[in-house]
């Protein structure tokens, strides 16, 4: 199964290259249809429009799972845009419900994801991920998007899959079995439970209120925006209550709204390195899953501050002291149950927590890594600057270097113009092994003069004196005829 | 394992001194072939080994290469070998209804290419590509190398049946042919008694990473090149095309080449600046393998490495430009 790992890609490798795949392989587009149930209708479709770009570019397939994140979380920024006109418990309730609808959809769509990444290199349990999805709300184009996955699995023979009647030695009687029963199963599931209205339609609303939410909370489509809510979407449903005693205390809200605003600005910090470290701009479809990411973090933080405040600040639960039922009914103590429940739930958010802040911790380290790799390797590729000449030490070495020369070679040893300043120096020390350290010392000191190092004021004090001991030396030894090197 | 990181490459002569003594633990008294052949790696190019058998070419190549700790392939080249077999080939998936492209053994870090010119000039051209340009391609889709890609070959100069001649444009890619040469007699005693039970190459490890080998080589194009140092790189290039027992000379590639391996050695060394020293240090191992001799020459026996020494003693080297004011002896003397 390929990761969703591309953001960090130098360029589009020929794997990622478009390819004709089989039509057959499309029917990965029809899997989001089993997220109907939970999703409005226009961000099923838009997933499925997601998964069919997948089989066709291996790019978009690695931007499946964020890129849904994506969609998800568009289809719930939706509704928490239009809760403004509620009371602040009344809103705290309603995000309560969206958030475990989040969850929900978040979870789909990875399984989803996992699941056509299954399918899509032959295995068949990818059918029962799609099938697990779809039964988190049944509705009846759960089997349609079976039947896509199991179009789009290619045989086991690595031949073209025979579904559609088609033979394939993939295809027996045994594998229509195991697809028989998880859409049996679908069926049963689909049919048979109760299933008052699909997930997304719920309404948390106590009937007091629910005419004025009603518009608010039926987002997936124009029509159902309209319509009054249903008797079961407005059914009285227990209000949550604040648990404060014998559990594990929550972490503050705010400190989660501060710890997930600290991922998302750490994750612009790294979206703004990835490029400039790559060196190109990044695609769309790099863009597409960063935003996703940040919106799944922004949402989550929202809803899990947002439905933990319409009390005292503390606890998931959130009406205070649990003064009114929903029903208006007395305040009944909680039950044993329901503190290892909020003991539960706290527990969740303090690991939420300290997620964020390890996420947090990761993305900067990744983000100030990869910054001062690219300046690294920016100061690396640079030449070096030329140190700072000391014009007057520089030309000291150069009249003394030349001075030493000529000297050298008013006496028969001059250098041959093939000979490095190195190689002179090493040969007459070789034949002269008094002024061996004079002469080695000053071409040591004339190679960066010439060549383009740097030098000190020191280094031009020792070369002209070094310059000095040779010339006086030299009156102390005959001349010689010049040798053939010279020459 | 003491990888040396990005941050710390100022320290070139530590990196190098642990890569030397790591290999010299292999192979005893190879220094100075071992600082070339590195010389040559850290300038990013490849490398042809050439000398008699049981030299250590091969040895050098997976010191080289377990020292630096890069993915290692070895392909023994022979008369039968294709193209496919060293850069891949692609395989149909029916599942897909696509051909996939199964990666071949040139897509490692270090490629041993032992006894290159026993395969025939058709394979020997497959590897072309990927050492000029850092890809392959296969049924027109270009795959990238992952770099540091180096390519050590090795060949016997002696042997000349069931063997081809390496054409020139492949000789061309070669950055450095080095010989490694016999040990002396007392390097061959040490190496009996370290050899003498477990080969020390199963224990060597890794005194490098790639990313260090990638910054090293990052760092060594910012080395320094005085502009008549370049000069005088492009005037030996040139005088081994007017040489008269060369038919075909040292191209452009030879002179960026000499520039190269002379930047890595004065990084070796610890510089920021290349000397003629460094060039001339380059000179042999850059420049010989791409002479085409004439005939006479051929006759005669002269290598190329004659015609390099020939080149490096006629031209000048730039020491002093301009003029400088010299004071006379006599004036030094009445002020000592």
């Amino acid at each position: 199964m390929s990761a969703p790992n591309a953001l960090l890609d130098d360029q589009i490798t020929p794997e990622e290259a478009p390819h004709t795949p089989p039509w057959q392989a499309y029917g990965a587009a029809l899997l989001p249809l089993a997220l109907l149930g939970v999703l409005p209708v226009w961000a099923c479709l838009v997933l499925c429009l997601l998964f069919g770009l997948g089989v066709r570019s291996a790019l978009w397939r690695e931007g499946r799972l964020l890129i849904s994140f994506l969609i998800v979380g568009g289809a719930i920024l939706g509704h928490l845009l239009g809760l403004g006109g509620l009371s602040a418990a009344l809103r705290s309730a309603v995000l309560g419900n969206l958030l475990v609808l989040y969850l929900a959809a978040l979870l789909g769509a990875a399984g989803l994801y996992w699941g056509a990444a299954l399918l899509e290199e032959g295995r068949r349990r990818g059918l029962w991920l799609v099938l697990a999805v779809g039964l988190v709300s049944p509705q009846p184009l759960l089997l349609l998007a079976l039947a896509g996955g199991a179009l789009m699995r290619p045989g086991q023979d690595d031949r073209r899959p025979g579904w559609l009647g088609r033979e394939g030695a993939g295809w027996t009687g045994k594998t229509a079995a195991w697809l028989a029963l998880p859409v049996a199963l679908a069926l049963a599931v689909a049919f048979a439970l109760p299933q008052p209205a699909p997930l997304w339609n719920t309404s948390p609303v106590p009937p007091a209120q629910a005419q004025a939410g009603a518009e608010v909370l039926a987002p997936n489509s124009s029509s159902t925006a309209s319509t009054p809510a249903t008797p079961q979407a407005t059914a009285p449903r227990p209000r949550p209550r604040l648990i404060t005693e014998d559990v594990i205390p929550a972490p503050p809200a705010e400190l989660l709204a501060v710890a997930g605003i600290l991922v998302v600005l750490a994750l612009f910090l790294l979206l703004r390195v990835i490029p400039a470290r790559r060196g190109r701009p990044a695609t769309l479809v790099e863009w597409l899953m960063g935003a996703g990411l940040v919106l799944t973090l922004v949402l989550a933080v929202v809803l899990v501050f947002g439905s933990s405040t319409g009390g005292s600040g503390g606890g998931l639960a959130p009406v205070q002291g649990a003064a009114v039922g929903a029903t208006g009914s007395e305040v009944q103590a909680p039950t044993a149950e329901e503190r290892r429940l909020t003991s539960f739930l706290n527990l969740v958010l303090w690991a939420a927590l300290l997620f964020y802040l390890a996420v947090f911790a990761l993305l900067v380290h990744t983000a100030l890594s990869l910054r001062g790799a690219s300046r690294r390797d920016a100061q690396a590729a640079l030449p070096p600057e030329p140190a700072a000449p000391d014009a007057a030490a520089l030309h000291r070495v150069r009249v003394a270097y030349r001075n030493a020369e000529t000297a050298l070679e008013g006496t028969g040893r001059g250098r041959a113009t093939h000979e490095t300043p190195q190689g002179y120096a090493a040969r007459l020390a070789a034949e002269l092994p008094t002024l061996a350290a004079p002469l080695l010392l000053l071409a040591r000191v004339y190679a960066p003069v010439r060549y383009g190092g740097s030098i000190s004021t020191a280094d031009a004090d020792a070369a002209e004196t070094a310059e000095q001991t040779i010339r006086a030396e030299l009156l102390t030894l005959p001349p010689v005829a010049p040798t053939e090197e010279a020459e | 394992m003491t990888a040396m990181t990005a941050a710390s490459l100022p320290t070139a002569p530590a990196f190098v001194g642990r890569v030397l003594d790591n290999v010299a633990r292999v192979l005893v008294g190879k220094n100075d072939v071992t600082a070339l052949a590195l010389a040559g790696i850290l300038a990013g190019g490849h490398i042809l080994l050439e000398d008699a058998p049981g030299t250590g070419k091969t040895m050098l190549a997976r010191a080289l290469a377990a020292s630096l700790g890069l993915p290692f392939a070895r392909v023994q080249f022979t008369p039968d070998l294709l193209p496919s077999d060293i850069t891949g080939v692609s395989v149909y998936r029916p599942a897909t209804g696509t051909f996939e492209f199964v990666p071949g053994p040139i897509f490692t870090g270090i490629l041993l290419a032992d006894e290159i010119n026993r395969a025939t000039p058709k394979t020997q051209s497959a590897l072309l590509e990927a050492m000029g340009e850092g890809q392959v391609t296969e049924s027109g889709v270009t795959h990238r190398l992952a770099a540091p890609f180096v390519v050590i070959a090795t060949q016997n100069p002696v042997e000349h049946e069931g063997t081809y001649r390496l054409p020139e444009a492949q000789l061309d890619r070669f950055l450095l042919r080095l010989s490694v040469g016999y040990p002396t007699l007392e390097e061959e005693v040490q190496m009996l008694g370290r050899l003498q039970s477990l080969h020390p190459i199963h224990a060597l490890e890794a005194v490098a990473t790639p990313a260090d080998l990638l910054a090293a080589q990052s760092a060594v194009r910012g080395v320094f090149v005085a502009e008549d140092l370049r000069r005088y790189i492009s005037g030996l290039a040139a005088r081994t095309r007017q040489h008269p027992l060369v038919a075909l000379g040292g191209g452009p590639r030879a002179s960026l080449g000499l520039q190269g391996v002379a930047q890595a050695l004065a990084w070796m060394e610890g510089r920021t600046f290349t000397t003629p020293d460094d060039v001339q240090r380059a000179a042999p191992g850059v420049l010989a393998h791409r002479l085409s001799l004439r005939v006479e020459a051929r006759l005669q026996g002269t290598p190329g490495e004659a015609v390099v020494a020939d080149v490096l003693r006629a031209e000048p080297v730039p020491v002093e430009s301009g003029p400088v004011e010299v004071q006379p002896v006599s004036k030094l003397i009445s002020h000592p």
